[in-house]
């Protein structure tokens, strides 16, 4: 385990932290104490991600106790001091306490946050979302190297197994799964294979959608995964970095379940270099995301670098506001 | 003993209408909670940063706040939270009664103009 960044000690001191105040909430409804201790983790590990000592970060935030007292003083159900200190933290308390322990441990907490405690839903879809949708389960870190790609076939196939295959364009392509995982994890630890050439799939940002954008030839292709179970449909957009803009539709790109989650692979109607940013909308059974993707210099037979992207999720079915 | 009745009023009058400085602070855009926190205690209207989380469940709860998952260009995923319908509607609500309030208050507090 790397030394936190966040000070020496900061682990310690964090877990100690959230220890004391699980006890103080644990007479809370589960629900709502979950809220609390997810809404700080969230404010931990991101003052922690700004480079914050993790002392003056709890010190900032208050003791467990003033917290505790604060949700007591407007919970219809108030329990006394005596009664919430004999309670225990429970399970829910553990899996928050893990993702801000991991990314203390990690130093680009984000990657670790998501995958020890999985995003909140909106407050009117969470008790419907929570019945019909599992969190995607992303964990694509680091980001795929895009000067490395387009490399033989066999720097994929040596460690991962074939899971779909097809043709785009006229080009064929196969899609490998990471041998030992499943789901949308196995594929972006996999890849995929186009005209006999190995391209990987992670942008590098733990979110339901992973896009990539190859110059493999007079048309891009852009291929990626939607971690949410279930066939998504799926919309492309030309597009200005770091916006939500939904400009010129693109051609909707072929959508496959492999391993339970999405598959999507589409020509372009021009070069990847026409391409300097795009949008992906996409709704799965039960909820939607939305993505912007910018990207750099092209360089043919290779992935263009992603330069930006920014996404929003756990949307209702439909709905891009951002968009 | 007059001092303390003060102090506790303020602070329950604080803990009251604190919610609704949340709402407004939400009114033109969304925030994650870390700037949500920061903001309010920046203006001294809570003690700790920590303390406007038990609020912010509690605003999700009712359904006047709800939250979005956004990347973030720096760090971690950041929750961002937004201000529903009925949540503006109970702003709209609070400002009414609120100025009419604090106008009451301020004209008895002042006295009397001086003829």
């Amino acid at each position: 385990m790397t030394e936190p960044s966040a000070g020496p000690g900061a682990e310690a001191i964090v877990h100690d932290y959230f220890s004391r105040l699980g006890r103080a909430l644990a007479p809370l409804p589960k629900d709502r104490r979950d809220q609390i201790l997810d809404d700080l983790r969230d404010h931990v590990t991101a003052a922690l991600a700004e480079g914050q000592p993790a002392d003056q970060v709890l010190g900032a935030l208050g003791t467990p106790e003033d917290i505790a007292d604060e949700a007591y003083a407007s919970s219809p159900t108030r329990p006394t001091r005596h009664a919430w200190g004999l309670w225990r933290p429970r399970l829910r308390y553990s899996l928050a306490l893990s993702g801000v322990v991991v990314a203390l441990a990690g130093g680009t907490a984000g990657f670790a946050i998501t995958s020890g405690s999985p995003p909140q839903h909106p407050a009117k879809l969470e008790s419907e979302l929570t019945a019909h949708v599992a969190d995607a389960e992303s964990t694509c870190s680091p980001a795929t190297v895009a000067s490395a790609s387009g490399g033989p076939a066999s720097a994929l196939t040596s460690h991962a197994t074939e899971v779909a295959s097809g043709t785009s364009g006229g080009q064929a392509w196969t899609l490998w799964s990471q041998k030992g995982e499943t789901g949308a994890r196995g594929i972006e630890d996999g890849g995929l294979i186009i005209n006999g050439r190995a391209y990987g799939l992670c942008p590098g940002y733990p979110n339901p959608a992973e896009l990539e954008l190859a110059d493999t030839g007079s048309h891009g292709l852009a291929y990626g995964v939607i971690g949410y179970p279930g066939l998504a449909r799926i919309w492309l957009y030309k597009s200005t970095a770091g916006t939500f803009y939904t400009g010129t539709r693109l051609p909707a790109p072929q959508v496959k379940i492999v391993d339970g989650v999405s598959f999507f692979i589409g020509t372009l109607p021009q070069s990847a270099c026409a391409y300097p940013a795009l949008e992906l909308n996409a709704t799965s059974p039960g909820v939607s995301d939305e993505h912007n993707f910018g990207f750099g210099t092209c360089t043919t037979g290779k992935l263009v670098p992603i330069t930006a992207s920014q996404g929003i999720w756990q949307l209702p079915p439909g709905h891009f506001p951002a968009s | 003993m007059v001092l303390g009745g003060a102090a506790k009023l303020l602070a329950q009058m604080r803990r009251g209408a604190i919610e609704f400085c949340v709402l407004a602070l939400l009114r033109d855009r969304d925030r994650y909670g870390l700037d949500l926190a920061r903001t309010l205690a920046a203006d001294g209207l809570v003690t700790s940063e920590g303390t406007i989380y038990p609020l912010l469940a509690r605003l999700r709860q009712e359904g006047l706040v709800e939250t979005t998952w956004h990347e973030s260009p720096q760090g971690p995923p950041r929750r961002y939270y937004q201000l529903t319908e009925d949540g503006r509607a109970a702003l709209d609500a609070f400002i009414v009664q609120w100025r009419q309030f604090r106008d009451a208050v301020d004209v008895v507090l002042e006295g009397e103009p001086s003829q």
